[in-house]
């Protein structure tokens, strides 16, 4: 499958630099696509490539000293990364069964680069969120928006959007240490070596690389990857696990990376500041416990061209004001924020009947605050802590974690992984255009070819709509 | 006091002599005793115990310290508690308290009672007053010791002088005396003392020999070597972890003080869940009531203010309320569990990687150095402490050297019990020279002593005191398994009888008179009486001196152990020889005799009976022979006359017709005998089996000899 974009990647990967590398012989090609057809990646590929699969993950896994779990790397648009990517998932989930299993996962643009794409995007949702511990989601048009009008790119690709979708997901995931009143009983692994599997579903999603082949080619790709691979390496200089993380962001990332290869990233923990966790496993644990609320949203601010950076003052209220806000209102955007709402405003209550409509207040199961850069471990998050914004039986609504290296060239910088009902605007939305698809039969026959009846759609939309009720009654 | 002691008592131990072995045994009995406060005897005093030496009064010192001091308790409860601490000179400030108490006791015991005692006529200088005597018998006997140990404890005149007192001296008189009158017999009046000098005589003429007998089943009764080697059990220190870790952090102050708040955090809630939320009646109509929003961030929130005019009626909302809170814990509860297993994955993680990390650092360092073996943690922490090394080094050494103490004293003991079984075959010696019933009587006892050394069966030993509960349970016990095996033996008996009837016209020996008594009415108070006499007839050597217990070689531990010994001997024929006589006291009941007899007569009448049918019949082939020679003409062989013919031969050897007519009529004959004699060997083989029935029902313990 995909074996363009795969080469792409690793000649990307090439001449970015010395140390980024895929192996040479950790991947796995065929030589054509699914066809945006979710059943063709997830019935039709899947047990063929099971067993090679799932070879080379033992490789790599035999390979690691410690093994918490894999993060996999998907889009869920198209045929291979969604189908093939979500039959891989369960495949881990069989072979390993006290690994975590957590999934990054590309939401489609709403405009939609393909036109099956609801299909695709509630199988892939349904069935990750059984098999699935934690569940990232990135959606393209945040991603789009955040690179047009904060980083100032006229006509944002795939790879700036990569780079931004990496570097919020770096943030979230490099080491950092608990404080404050929330790290009671946070696990602290002095000594081990945090290894994620990052596994790139064979191919990326066929969504976006397929819709526009010419933006897909190196040349275009090219600058996004040097900034990825720039910022990678100037945090790489500060610590080899910022820079293998940062590589990995980078080169991971769906619509561009074809990496197709369970990459172990080397000694990714052991980061210069004595205390070292187990992202994947702090994030599973915080943020994930609940088995009927496991999908994730990732905010992360400054966003802001790096070209600013150097002229820009950074202050700790400045930033945790604009990321609680973001929290507020549900945004994933830094920029357009509505001020005026806040937890207390009526339409916490009006949500509740809105249905459809969405909440218009956020409201979390949990979250999980990183902070990085001076004065990380003494920053006020205090408003973040406030109960309006969390459910009212969650444990333990916010944890939040410091580093006082500064990530890229930030001096602070902060990152929000939440648990929280920003997901239902987008999952009711694209479950409109899907059921609208499918009450007129259209494109089921492609599917049915494979294996998965109208039944089986119906089964898969009604646990999306569980999953939206559940979190729009939060 | 012990050094003062010691060099005396090392040249005693070289006067000792050659069996370095019984200088061992005497000395470690000594040392023991002394270690629980018993310091008047001597390892000399011991020795010239085993041959009867004059040191009567020594001995009777030292039984009356150690009763004394078992009494006290002195071993049973203070063995625990010092047990700890102690090695074999740790307690030997208890053992001088002791040892000071028990003289100061004697002291007092010695004035008051000794004096009298002296008065009326003892020794001067190794007297032994008589009410100390009493009180060591008295314990004995309750504490079960062997009656003919006690009765050898008397001395020699005293059965003579006191008839009464001394036919009953075992547990029940002893017993009675204790309830009647504790305080009569010390003060020395009063008739029960007059009694007691009566009938103690003075206890320093005692032999010494049963009173060393008496301490070594007093030493084995109480079990102080045990005791001694249990005091010697290295403590727990010695088996705490070395060198000393800290506490299990989930016992630790914090942790304990953690669970309680949460249990109180958990019982506030159920509190509050239960009657508060119900008792605010109620919260605001919309069903978003469940997820209240003033409350802390943790746990769940007081309601939201009441009086909601529009809402649902109070009842329903607090219902309501009610199941909100049960699903929101419910929730939390999931996720809880969630977040646990998330902790255990990562746990798992760890821990795999450390264990992998771990395996790799093994293998580079035995790659790097192959001769030396990579330190354990153990060891590195070791060698980080010093002073816990230090610690560790000599608790092991203490733990060392007491179980290298108990270890001498397990031996020492064994060694000692070795040599009192020398001391009792001494005994038995002096009995078989000294011959006569006295002998004899000694000689139980000393086998009864035996008894106490864990070697010798002790079932006797362990007979529970007469008056007691066990006792009345193993005398029910005994009536039961009596009746059962007379009821197993019941038609055979009285087939025999009957048999014995019959065959009785006939000239033979039975007893018509017990056959007439029908089904067998053997009790226990049967053998009860027969034991009451044995018991007061054997150690009192007196005319009546029965020969019951012969200590032959061959089966002297077992005659001693078992008082049912009586049939003992090396007779083929136990039942025909004992039975019918006055065996001894132990012998069986009149019915049951009279049935053994009239089975013997049988059996002597079946002998008989085939004896003659054989005599007939070789009569018979006689006149068959002679009438053969007569119509065989003298042509046959008969110049060998009839003699030579039956010589010749029984069967076809007479040859010709007259032969065959012989040979019939002899299988005819023989027929005939056949057909008496098997149902009397029948017979004879039930008799044999039911009796062999009945003796395996009799309780354990019981010996019956030469079956």
């Amino acid at each position: 499958m995909e074996p363009k974009v795969v080469a792409g990647a690793r000649s990307a990967a090439a001449a970015s630099g010395s140390w980024w590398r895929y192996p040479s012989s950790g991947y796995l090609v065929m030589q054509s696509g699914s066809g945006n057809n979710w059943a063709q990646g997830f019935h039709g590929y899947g047990p063929q490539v099971h067993e090679d699969a799932l070879d080379l993950v033992r490789k790599e896994v035999e390979h690691a000293d410690s093994l918490t779990g894999f993060l996999l790397l998907q889009s869920m648009a198209g045929g291979t990364g969604a189908g093939l990517g979500t039959y891989v998932a369960e495949a881990l989930r069989d072979e390993y069964h006290s690994a975590f299993v957590a999934n990054c996962c590309v939401w489609p643009y709403e405009s939609g680069e393909v036109i099956v794409q609801p299909y695709n995007t509630l199988l892939t949702l349904s069935h990750l969120a059984d098999v699935s511990d934690g569940l990232v989601l990135l959606e393209n048009e945040a991603l789009h928006r955040t690179a047009a009008k904060l980083y100032g790119i006229a006509r944002p690709s795939f790879g700036d959007m990569n780079g931004i979708a990496a570097r919020a997901l770096a943030a979230a995931l490099l080491p950092s240490q608990p404080r404050g009143p929330y790290a009671g009983g946070a696990y602290v692994a002095p000594a081990s070596q945090q290894h994620h599997h990052h596994h790139q579903a064979h191919g990326h999603g066929a969504g976006p690389g397929r819709s526009s082949p010419g933006s897909s080619g190196g040349g275009v790709q090219l600058p996004a990857l040097r900034r990825a691979d720039s910022s990678g390496g100037r945090l790489g200089g500060e610590s080899p696990g910022l820079g293998s993380l940062g590589s990995r962001g980078g080169g991971a990332t769906p619509p561009h990376a074809a990496a197709s290869s369970p990459s172990a990233s080397g000694a990714g923990g052991s980061g210069g500041w004595g205390v070292c966790t187990a992202p994947l496993a702090e994030l599973v644990t915080r943020l994930c416990g609940h088995p009927a609320y496991r999908l994730l949203t990732l905010r992360s601010v400054p966003q802001l061209p790096p070209a600013n950076i150097d002229f820009t003052t950074f202050t700790w209220p400045a930033l945790t004001k604009r990321l609680r806000q973001m929290l507020v209102t549900g945004s994933v955007l830094e920029e357009g924020l509505d001020w005026s709402i806040t937890p207390q405003s009526p339409g916490a209550a009006a949500a509740l009947g809105a249905g459809l409509a969405g909440p218009t207040v956020n409201r979390a199961l949990a979250s999980w605050l990183i902070l990085r850069g001076q004065g990380a471990a003494e920053a006020d998050v205090g408003e973040f802590a406030d109960p309006a914004l969390s459910a009212a039986w969650s444990p333990e609504p916010l944890s939040v974690s410091y580093s006082t290296g500064r990530f890229g060239r930030c001096a602070m910088s902060a990152c929000l992984l939440s648990n929280d009902r920003h997901c239902v605007g987008p999952i009711q939305r694209m479950q409109e255009h899907a059921y609208g698809m499918l009450e007129s039969r259209a494109f089921v026959h492609q599917y049915e070819k494979y294996g998965l009846s109208v039944a089986e759609f119906q089964d898969c939309f009604a646990r999306i709509e569980d999953i939206a009720q559940r979190y729009a009654r939060l | 006091m012990a050094s003062a002691r010691s060099a005396p008592q090392q040249q005693q131990q070289q006067q000792l002599g050659p069996p370095n072995s019984a200088r061992l045994a005497i000395t470690s009995l000594c040392k023991v005793l002394r270690q629980y406060g018993v310091a008047v005897l001597e390892p000399e005093t011991v020795r010239q115990a085993k041959f009867d030496g004059p040191v009567a009064a020594p001995m009777w010192r030292a039984l009356h310290d150690t009763v004394l001091l078992i009494l006290a308790g002195r071993g049973t409860g203070g063995a625990g508690g010092a047990g700890g601490t102690s090695s074999c000179a740790l307690e030997p400030t208890s053992a001088a308290a002791a040892a000071t108490a028990l003289g100061r006791q004697w002291e007092a015991v010695s004035h008051e009672l000794l004096d009298v005692a002296l008065g009326a006529g003892g020794a001067a200088g190794g007297s032994f007053p008589a009410e100390g005597a009493a009180l060591v018998v008295r314990q004995l006997a309750a504490w079960g010791a062997p009656p003919a140990l006690l009765a050898a404890l008397r001395p020699p005149g005293a059965a003579r002088a006191g008839a009464g007192a001394a036919r009953h001296p075992h547990h029940h008189s002893y017993s009675q005396e204790d309830r009647a009158g504790g305080g009569a017999d010390c003060d020395g009046g009063g008739g029960s003392g007059d009694v007691m000098d009566a009938a103690w005589g003075n206890p320093a003429s005692c032999r010494s020999r049963p009173l060393l007998l008496a301490l070594g089943w007093l030493v084995a009764a109480a079990r102080l070597f045990e005791r001694r080697i249990a005091e010697l059990e290295p403590g727990p220190e010695a088996r705490a972890l070395l060198p000393p870790y800290p506490p299990d952090s989930c016992l630790g102050p914090t942790t304990q003080a953690a669970y309680e708040t949460a249990a109180q955090e958990a019982r506030q809630l159920v509190a509050r869940s239960l009657t508060g939320d119900v008792a605010a009646g109620s919260s605001s109509g919309v069903p978003g009531a469940a997820l209240p929003r003033s409350g802390g961030a943790g746990g769940l929130r007081s309601r939201a203010p009441p009086g909601d005019p529009f809402g649902p009626s109070a009842a329903a909302a607090s219902r309501e309320a009610l199941w909100g809170d049960v699903e929101a814990a419910a929730q939390r509860a999931v996720m809880l569990c969630g977040r646990a297993r998330g902790r255990m994955v990562t746990l798992q993680a760890a821990m795999d990687c450390r264990h992998r990390l771990t395996a790799s650092l093994v293998g580079r360092q035995a790659a790097a150095s192959p001769s030396s073996r990579p330190l354990t943690p153990y060891e590195l922490q070791l060698a980080a402490q010093p002073a816990a090394v230090q610690r560790h080094a000599a608790a092991l050494e203490s733990a060392t050297l007491a179980l290298l103490e108990q270890q001498e004293l397990a031996a020492h003991g064994a060694l000692c019990f070795e040599w009192l079984g020398s001391v009792i075959e001494e005994e038995e010696q002096a009995a078989q020279q000294g011959g006569g019933a006295k002998g004899r009587g000694r000689a139980q006892a000393a086998a009864a002593a035996a008894a106490s050394s864990p070697a010798a069966a002790s079932s006797l030993a362990h007979l529970p005191y007469a008056g007691s509960a066990a006792a009345a349970r193993l005398q029910g016990q005994l009536a039961a398994q009596l009746e059962a095996a007379v009821q197993a033996a019941a038609p055979e008996l009285s087939a025999a009888r009957q048999r014995a009837a019959q065959g009785g016209g006939g000239g033979g020996a039975g007893k018509p008179g017990a056959a007439a008594a029908g089904g067998a009415s053997v009790s226990i108070h049967h053998f009860l009486a027969l034991a009451e006499k044995a018991v007061s007839g054997q150690p009192v050597p007196g005319p009546d001196g029965d020969a019951l217990f012969t200590p032959s070689p061959a089966n002297g531990a077992a005659g001693a152990a078992g008082l049912l010994a009586g049939q003992g001997g090396g007779s083929a024929a136990p039942w025909s020889a004992d039975v019918g006589r006055e065996a001894g006291p132990w012998r069986l009941p009149d019915d049951v005799a009279s049935a053994l007899s009239a089975a013997q007569a049988a059996a002597s009448e079946r002998a008989e009976a085939e004896l003659q049918a054989e005599a007939q019949g070789v009569l018979l082939r006689h006149g068959a022979l002679a009438r053969c020679d007569f119509s065989g003409g003298p042509g046959g062989a008969g110049a060998g006359g009839p003699l030579a013919a039956v010589l010749a031969g029984g069967g076809p050897a007479g040859g010709g017709v007259g032969g065959v007519a012989a040979g019939a009529e002899t299988r005819r004959l023989l027929e005939a005998v056949l057909a008496v004699a098997r149902p009397l060997a029948r017979a004879r083989a039930g008799h044999k089996a039911a009796l062999r029935a009945a003796l395996q029902e009799l309780p354990e313990g019981y010996l019956v000899a030469g079956v």
